[in-house]
């Protein structure tokens, strides 16, 4: 029994071996018995045409939390059903890792065939690895029924590289149980900054040691802030940073002060405790009534927790809240993939299916296509229903307001460690505020610089 | 009166001993108690003693992530592991053979050279050879993992090898050539046999170290299929957080086991190895 | 024996290289080429999709000048083995000296100290630590016990060196032995006509056995401190990965790593690399330089 198993795994790694001489492709995943010689790269698109029993093997991968991998592989499920010639092998990692192994996988030529990015496409779309899906629009992939502004997002240079599969809003996400405990009343659309500081000290001297009205989001709402004052974080159009050192340093201030009045957690807690970790979250366990979250995490915590939370505008600054119902994140395919016409048909089963929207949810956002959408109002939970409701109110607040998209910088994974970092030198009273806010700006330069 | 205090000395010396010991095994006893208590209170309950005891732990573990079993990373990390070790002990020991007994040009150079690779950081040599393995499309494949050690790369078992040949008598080689043996038959019939305990104290470090190896695995692995055992332990401990502890403890615990038992099962050929190896 | 060395004909050249093969590949492919391959890169910039860029000394330039993280990551390492090794060895050594009095069931012990190093270097127990040093892990629960309130080790910038420097001293089983089989070898006479001469015990420990132990912690230190500089596993699990919280579990391998396989800058990683191996060099250069001072070869090998 063994030494079949072992025999079994050498001869497939001496396949993969044997496959990689000859055409040079990525990886070692499809050195199955199954995989035939005649999967050439240069055939694949009359290959597929043609032969329908032709057996392909893809690997795809996104980040976040064993409730999105459990939403997300029924969806695979789902899709191999349909198209019983293709088999997905889903991988998952932490936000925080995600991409660091997505470049090592890029660099050496074993990326998925199919990956999740989020506001960095940017990032990728300039490194030439993202697959071109202009040539199967119509075919594999239908997007008529698709927002043009979410087709728009993900067309970059011209072409389109990037299908969002879902949109949200960021908000604050309110845990109502710790307002009723404190006897606070929930705060309304339209607070301001000052409300949002005093609030959460109020929180925190209510219901004492260990509870906190928020946590700092400096990283996470930077752009939101700036926004709010008319300035933005990276200027796409003439390519620069769209901000100076003087503009974001009120920022870093207002949470230090908030944080050194008693509202906020505090920044080992923070560190150890991050408020998107499901697994840890203190919004999860009660112990901190705010934070700034995308709307579609507002269902997933919902679902892990007894508390009833729901969701609020962003306080506004001097231009609005800044808050913009855009893409939360979406599919790209590798450029080096061996199968694109089965890329293609898969990004178009999780944009289009009704049975896709359904067993994904908004899990990612709220569905980019009209009639995923009405699939999955017809059948909304309460938590869904605050989403939506928070969604609208952001639509409409949009009429009155404009806000651009925002795209991340170049070099986003190095900046929100160096924003981090930054966030951390404070708490732990490593630097002053001016001091740490020079050392964030002139490292937000360089890095700007080195990723051109 | 006298006896009577050293008998006490020496009971005290006993105890702390033991305490000592205790206070050592500790992270690894509450692993193991935490892998049968249940998942919802392995972060509360302190005790080394599970209030409610459990197997869950390993049925969830087991099961591993998208679909792809433990058994499946467990099976990998055998098979990297016995590449290595069968890499480790024939090659090196080759190499060992021809420094302790042959005579040939430059000998001295490679044996110096030799000797210098032993104490060379990784982290010199780990860029570039990525790169290459990279260029032959060798990454997320186990030939970056196995084949530096059928090329003798662990320089370290060739000098413990070296060090032991020298000590089997050369009379015995005379002898056998006397008989008309060649180096091969030489290697094979005579050195082979008596080098048996280098070669399983190079045998089970290289498994041990191969089974304990993160980094490179880390670097040149990346689909699932391929995880072995300390990837697949990094996976289940990243996505979920704390949604299974449990699993996670109790594949920590398994994942432990064949190097434990390695270690009981060759004790004495291990801790010598270390002895005779230090010292000399 | 003398003409053998002298006449070739008694080389066997041929036999000897075709042993010596898979050796001399390795070192060629996998050690001398890959080391030149770096030094070349380390003047490069390269991305690993592009061609390397001559930069000439531009990213040493930067990583003196320019690099906080750099500075911090060294900083980091050696704090780190300046605290790890000699406590190691410390430990390993006292251990050694209660074991070595003839106790019973000395292999039982033995194998009960040695456990944590053969352990240690997993995932696992990298896990383990980073639980029994949580908030409200065990270490703090302990220290509650004697009204000691303790600190967020892991998630402190102030405080996450200390859980990995215990791991490390955790593991000092291997260097434990190795005292032990070097105690044993110290003759035993040599303690009786101390005591005749009435030497205390603390007397007799620093003229007979640390002297005559000299070589074994020669040896151990070379090795611990070797291993300590590559330290990747328990900085990558126990920090948060990417160096956190603050850098200050950054360390010089994990930026390495960061630099090269997380960032691509292949160049900056051959740069960073040679840096270390100076550093190393340089490290064990002085211990052996000094040995000669405090290493006591028993066996007379300096009159030699």
């Amino acid at each position: 029994m063994k030494r079949r198993g072992l025999s079994i795994v050498l001869a497939s790694t001496l396949l993969a071996l044997a496959g990689c001489g000859s055409s040079g492709g990525p990886g070692g995943d499809n050195a199955s018995p199954s995989a035939s010689p005649s999967a050439a790269p240069s055939g694949s698109a009359s290959a597929s045409a043609s032969g329908e029993q032709e057996q392909v093997e893809l690997r795809i991968s996104w980040w976040g939390d064993q409730a999105r991998a459990d939403l997300t592989n029924k969806a695979i499920e789902l899709f191999e059903q349909k198209n019983p010639n293709i088999k997905l092998t889903g991988e998952f990692a932490p936000f925080d890792g995600y991409f660091d192994k997505l470049n090592t996988q890029l660099a050496s030529d074993t990326a998925p065939d199919i990956f999740f990015l989020g506001g960095n496409v940017i990032d990728y779309a300039n490194k030439d690895v993202l697959l071109d899906l202009g040539p199967y629009v119509g075919n594999e992939l239908k997007l008529d029924d698709m927002d043009p502004t979410m087709i728009e997002y993900g067309t970059v240079n011209g072409k389109l590289i990037h299908v969002s599969v879902g949109a949200n809003a960021r908000g604050i996400i309110v845990n109502k149980t710790m307002f009723d405990k404190a006897g606070i009343p929930v705060p309304q659309d339209g607070w301001t900054w000052d409300d949002y500081a005093r609030i959460s000290k109020e929180i925190s001297d209510k219901l004492g040691d260990g509870y906190y009205g928020t946590y700092n989001f400096t990283t996470d709402g930077m752009d939101i802030y700036l926004k709010q004052n008319g300035k933005q974080l990276y200027d796409m159009a003439n390519n620069k940073l769209g901000f100076e050192e003087a503009d974001i340093l009120p920022w870093f201030q207002y949470w230090d002060n908030t944080a050194k009045a008693g509202g906020v957690v505090p920044i080992e807690l923070q560190v150890s405790n991050p408020p998107d970790d499901t697994g840890k979250s203190l919004l999860l366990t009660g112990k901190v009534a705010m934070t700034l979250l995308p709307s579609n995490n507002l269902v997933t915590f919902q679902g892990l927790t007894q508390d009833e939370f729901t969701m609020v505008q962003l306080p506004r600054g001097p231009k609005g809240t800044g808050v913009v119902f855009e893409s939360s994140q979406g599919i790209s395919g590798f450029a080096k993939t061996k199968h694109p016409n089965e890329v293609a048909k898969f990004i178009d089963f999780i944009i289009n299916d009704p049975d896709a929207a359904k067993a994904l949810g908004n899990n990612r956002g709220v569905p980019v296509t009209s009639a995923n959408r009405a699939a999955l109002v017809a059948e909304a939970s309460p938590a869904d229903k605050i989403v939506y409701d928070y969604t609208s109110r952001v639509s409409e607040q949009t009429k009155k307001e404009p806000f651009a998209i925002s795209y991340n910088p170049p070099g986003n994974a190095e900046f929100i460690k160096l924003s981090d970092n930054t966030v951390q030198e404070i708490g732990f009273g490593k630097a002053s505020v001016e001091k740490a806010v020079q050392g964030f700006y002139e490292g937000t330069v360089k890095i700007f610089e080195s990723n051109q | 009166m006298l006896s009577f205090k050293r008998n006490y000395a020496h009971t005290l010396r006993h105890a702390l001993v033991i305490l000592f010991g205790l206070a050592m095994l500790y992270p690894v006893l509450w692993l193991l108690a935490s892998s049968f208590k249940p998942n919802q209170i392995i972060l509360t309950d302190t005790g080394l003693w599970p209030s409610t005891f459990t197997w869950d732990n390993y049925r969830n573990g087991w099961k591993g992530f998208q679909g792809v079993s433990f058994a499946r990373f467990f099976g990998n990390s055998t098979l990297v592991s016995i590449l290595c070790v069968l890499g480790n002990a024939a090659t090196c020991s080759f190499a060992a053979y021809a420094f302790a007994r042959l005579e040939f040009r430059l000998k001295k150079l490679w044996f110096a050279l030799m000797l210098m690779t032993i104490m060379l950081p990784y982290h010199v040599t780990l860029v570039p050879q990525y790169i290459i393995f990279s260029e032959l499309h060798w990454i997320d494949t186990y030939l970056p993992l196995f084949v530096p050690k059928w090329l003798a790369h662990d320089s370290f078992f060739i000098l413990l090898m070296v060090q032991f040949i020298r000590g089997i008598p050369k009379e015995l080689d005379e002898s056998a050539t006397i008989d008309g043996c060649g180096h091969w038959k030489l290697y094979t019939r005579v050195i082979t046999p008596l080098l048996a305990p280098a070669l399983i104290t190079t045998a089970i470090f290289t498994f041990i170290w191969t089974w304990d190896d993160f980094f490179s695995q880390m670097i040149y692995l990346s689909n699932i299929k391929l995880f072995t055992v300390q990837l697949g332990i990094r996976a289940l401990f990243d996505p979920t957080g704390l949604s299974d502890w449990g699993a996670l403890m109790a594949i920590s615990v398994l994942s432990l086991l064949p190097i434990t038992l390695v270690f009981f099962f060759f004790q004495r050929y291990f801790l010598d190895g270390i002895a005779t190896t230090g010292l000399k | 024996m003398r003409t053998s060395r002298r006449s070739p004909a008694h080389l066997q050249n041929g036999a000897a290289y075709l042993f010596l093969l898979p050796w001399l590949i390795g070192f060629f492919c996998l050690t001398l080429g890959p080391m030149i391959g770096s030094l070349y890169l380390s003047l490069t910039k390269y991305n690993l999709l592009n061609a390397p860029e001559w930069i000439g000394f531009a990213n040493y330039a930067e990583l003196f000048t320019n690099d906080d993280k750099f500075t911090q990551s060294l900083s980091v390492t050696f704090k780190y083995v300046f605290m790890s090794v000699p406590l190691r060895l410390i430990f390993a050594l006292l251990v050694a000296m209660a074991l070595n009095k003839g106790i019973r069931a000395l292999g039982v012990y033995r194998t009960v100290y040695y456990v944590p190093s053969l352990l240690g270097g997993s995932v696992a127990i990298s896990i383990v630590w980073r639980q029994l040093f949580g908030g409200d892990g065990a270490i703090n629960r302990f220290l509650g016990w004697f009204g000691v309130k303790g600190p967020y080790w892991i998630s402190h910038p102030d405080y996450i060196m200390y859980p990995i420097v215990t791991l490390a001293v955790w593991q000092f089983g291997s260097s434990m032995v190795i005292f032990l089989a070097g105690l044993k070898q110290v003759p035993s006479d040599l303690y009786e006509a101390s005591q005749v001469d009435g030497a205390g015990k603390l007397r007799q420990f620093f003229r007979i056995t640390l002297p005559l132990l000299t070589p074994v912690i020669f040896f151990n230190l070379i090795m611990t401190v070797i291993n300590s500089f590559q330290a990747f596993t328990p900085a990558y699990v126990i920090g948060d990965g990417s160096g956190g919280p603050l850098d200050a579990s950054l360390f010089y391998t994990l930026y390495l790593y960061l630099e090269g396989f997380a960032y691509f800058n292949m160049g900056y990683a051959s740069a960073l690399a040679w840096i270390i191996l100076a550093i190393i060099a340089l490290l064990t250069g002085i211990i052996f330089a000094t040995s000669r001072y405090w290493v006591f070869y028993g066996d007379g090998k300096e009159g030699r």
